[in-house]
């Protein structure tokens, strides 16, 4: 059994040598496809990430009117930690507030442009369950202290858009993309079928199954996925280190670096690229041993 | 003037005088025909006993080609385990289609080919690969793999049926050897002449020990002296017990080995005759109204 396959890799590799630019390009062109699949992929992963763990913090800010006393939002601070389905509550007093510390950080020389705090007292609410919040918020809508409910992130909204708009732009390349490749390694399979057809014709004259004459080229079209696959990742696996430590390094935002989705993306570009070559062999050969056997006679 | 009557002076036996001396068979140039042919047949064992269990059989077959041609009518044979059989005839008479409906490139259109008692027609893809391995087929144009080594082409034969290297080694040695390629087994059929690329092509026909050969026009580019070459090797295969059916335009060689004929015209078997008797072909239907038979009539 092994003297068998290693038999028909050498088959395989001999054809392949035997027209190297459409090995290239069926090579690259798994590649390219495997490459944007694969950044179309990080982007999604990455989005759902952020938005996974912004949502676990399920928070949201309830302002208070800016009339009443620091005394009394106080107060109304004590009733919102009280309530049974707010799990965790954080008191803002105005002058901390992330929006004026803000802009005192980005005007420190005219202090005086805007001295007085127009900002309310307010209180960053954490619900003990993402369902809790709509109801907690129209509860606490009620009341005279409060003049407003507001999500914290309106990040979260932003990232869900984009990563809709990620995946389906996404899904539309990558069938462009995959199809092409499919055309692409199609082409390069029927260029070995043409170029090996004498080879083909003696198996079968000398008594080889049909699985056994498909079998090199089939082998090819996945020796061509496993490759693009490993071009693709070869170039995609530092380029994200590399993005994650800049925007971590810039942004203070942590990329999604490890943990199984990662992995199994890994896993799932070697499947598809493997997938795509077999595809696209299996077509061609399929075709081709179906043809008028008159076709092969003059190998 | 009719193909089929033709008979050329060369084909009577009283006046049979070689086309060509025959290098090889007689001792000197005055040596007469009948004894440099007694001499050839002898060498080569013509009239060794012949079974009487069929190998093939072709029953009324007829063959239709998609794009209409009648390439055989009802055509009916039978041939014997360990025999030897020309299939001789006018060009496009059908003689490459009764090779081809055996190895199972072309289906019967009506009629039943028997292969060793299996009606090939209803071969599957892997019975029509099981019988594959059964026979041998020898072509006109070789069909060497250029890139691949006299040795390579031979193994790779043997690798795509699986057989262990030990085995491979020992049988494409001994095939070489047979073909008289051994010292040559590491160079390309390009470095070979015609008739040595006819020999690998058997010795690639072999391999797998197939009990019956086939070969389409073997000599067909080749020399007369190297045909002779050609044809001694099929005899001598022959006489290990292959059924060998061969397809020739080689009328010299025809009339030299004193084989059993089969004379083809018009896609039908027109004439059968036994080993041992001088062939002659007989009066054929085919008429002035056989243009492919007409126009062949010059190349014999
Ligand atoms: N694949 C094919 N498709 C259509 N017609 C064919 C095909 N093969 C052969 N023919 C036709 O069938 C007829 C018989 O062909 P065949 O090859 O059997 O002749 P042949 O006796 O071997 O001739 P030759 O001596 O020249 O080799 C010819 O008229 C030929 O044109
Ligand atoms: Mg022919």
């Amino acid at each position: 059994m092994f003297s068998r396959l290693e038999f028909f890799i050498t088959e395989t590799f001999v054809s392949m040598r035997r027209h190297p630019a459409m090995a290239f390009a069926a090579t690259i062109c798994i590649a390219a496809s495997l490459f944007v699949a694969g950044i179309v992929g990080l982007i999604v992963l990455n989005v759902n990430y952020a938005t996974d763990t912004t949502l676990n913090r399920v928070r949201f800010n309830v302002y208070f009117q800016p009339e009443i006393s620091r005394h009394e939002a106080w107060v109304a601070y004590k009733r919102i930690l009280d309530m049974a389905r707010v799990e965790e509550a954080q008191f803002i007093p105005k002058e901390k507030s992330p929006f004026w510390l803000k802009y005192q950080q980005n005007h420190p020389d005219t202090k005086n442009l805007l001295n007085r705090n127009p900002l309310p007292d307010s209180v960053v609410v954490k619900a003990r369950d993402l369902e809790d919040i709509k109801a907690l918020k129209l509860a606490m809508l009620e009341w005279g202290e409060v003049r407003s409910v507001r999500d914290t992130p309106d990040l979260i909204q932003k990232l869900i858009n984009v990563s809709e708009a990620v995946k389906q732009s996404g899904i539309i390349i990558g069938i462009i993309l995959i199809a092409l490749s499919l055309v692409i390694i199609h082409h390069t399979i029927e260029l070995t079928l043409y170029a090996r057809r004498r080879e083909m014709f003696i198996m079968g004259l000398v008594g080889a199954t049909p699985a056994t004459i498909a079998l090199p080229f089939l082998l090819e079209g996945i020796i061509y996925g496993l490759f693009g696959a490993g071009v693709a990742l070869g170039i995609l696996v530092p380029l994200y280190r590399f993005a994650a430590q800049k925007i971590a390094a810039n942004f203070g935002f942590a990329l999604l670096t490890k943990g199984p989705e990662m992995t199994h993306g890994l896993i799932a570009v070697l499947i598809a690229g493997v997938a795509l070559g077999f595809i696209g062999s299996v077509v061609s050969v399929c075709k081709y041993l179906r043809t008028p056997k008159s076709r092969l006679t003059n190998a | 003037m009719n193909a089929c009557s033709l008979q050329p002076a060369t084909l009577q036996p009283c006046n049979l005088q070689p086309h060509q001396p025959l290098p090889r068979v007689g001792t000197a140039p005055d040596v007469g025909i009948f004894r440099a042919m007694f001499h050839l047949g002898g060498e080569l064992g013509y009239n060794r006993a012949v079974s009487e269990q069929p190998v093939i059989e072709l029953q009324q077959v007829s063959v239709v080609y998609p794009n209409g041609i009648q390439a055989l009518q009802e055509a009916d044979l039978r041939v014997n385990k360990g025999e030897f059989v020309f299939l001789v005839g006018p060009s496009g008479e059908g003689k490459s289609t009764i090779l081809k409906l055996l190895y199972r490139e072309v289906k019967a259109t009506t009629g039943h080919v028997l292969v060793e008692g299996h009606d090939v027609g209803r071969l599957a893809a892997v019975g029509v690969a099981r019988l594959r391995r059964r026979l041998g087929v020898v072509f006109q144009d070789f069909r060497l793999l250029d890139y691949k080594t006299v040795r390579e082409n031979l193994t790779f034969a043997m690798q795509v049926l699986n057989t262990p290297p030990q085995i491979i080694r020992r049988r494409v040695n001994e095939l070489l050897e047979q073909v008289g390629l051994l010292d040559r087994r590491h160079d390309f059929p390009q470095q070979l002449s015609g008739g040595e690329q006819q020999r690998l092509c058997i010795a690639r026909a072999l391999i797998n020990h197939p009990p019956i050969l086939l070969a389409d026009e073997p000599t067909g580019n080749l020399d007369p002296e190297t045909s002779v070459d050609i044809f001694r090797l099929l005899e001598a295969i022959n006489l290990k017990g292959t059924t060998v059916i061969v397809a020739t335009h080689d009328h010299a060689m025809v009339d030299r080995m004193l084989r059993r004929v089969v004379y083809m015209c018009g896609g039908r078997i027109v004439g059968d005759h036994p080993a041992g008797s001088y062939y002659q072909p007989d009066e054929c239907p085919c008429d002035d109204a056989a243009p492919a038979a007409r126009g062949a009539s010059a190349e014999w």
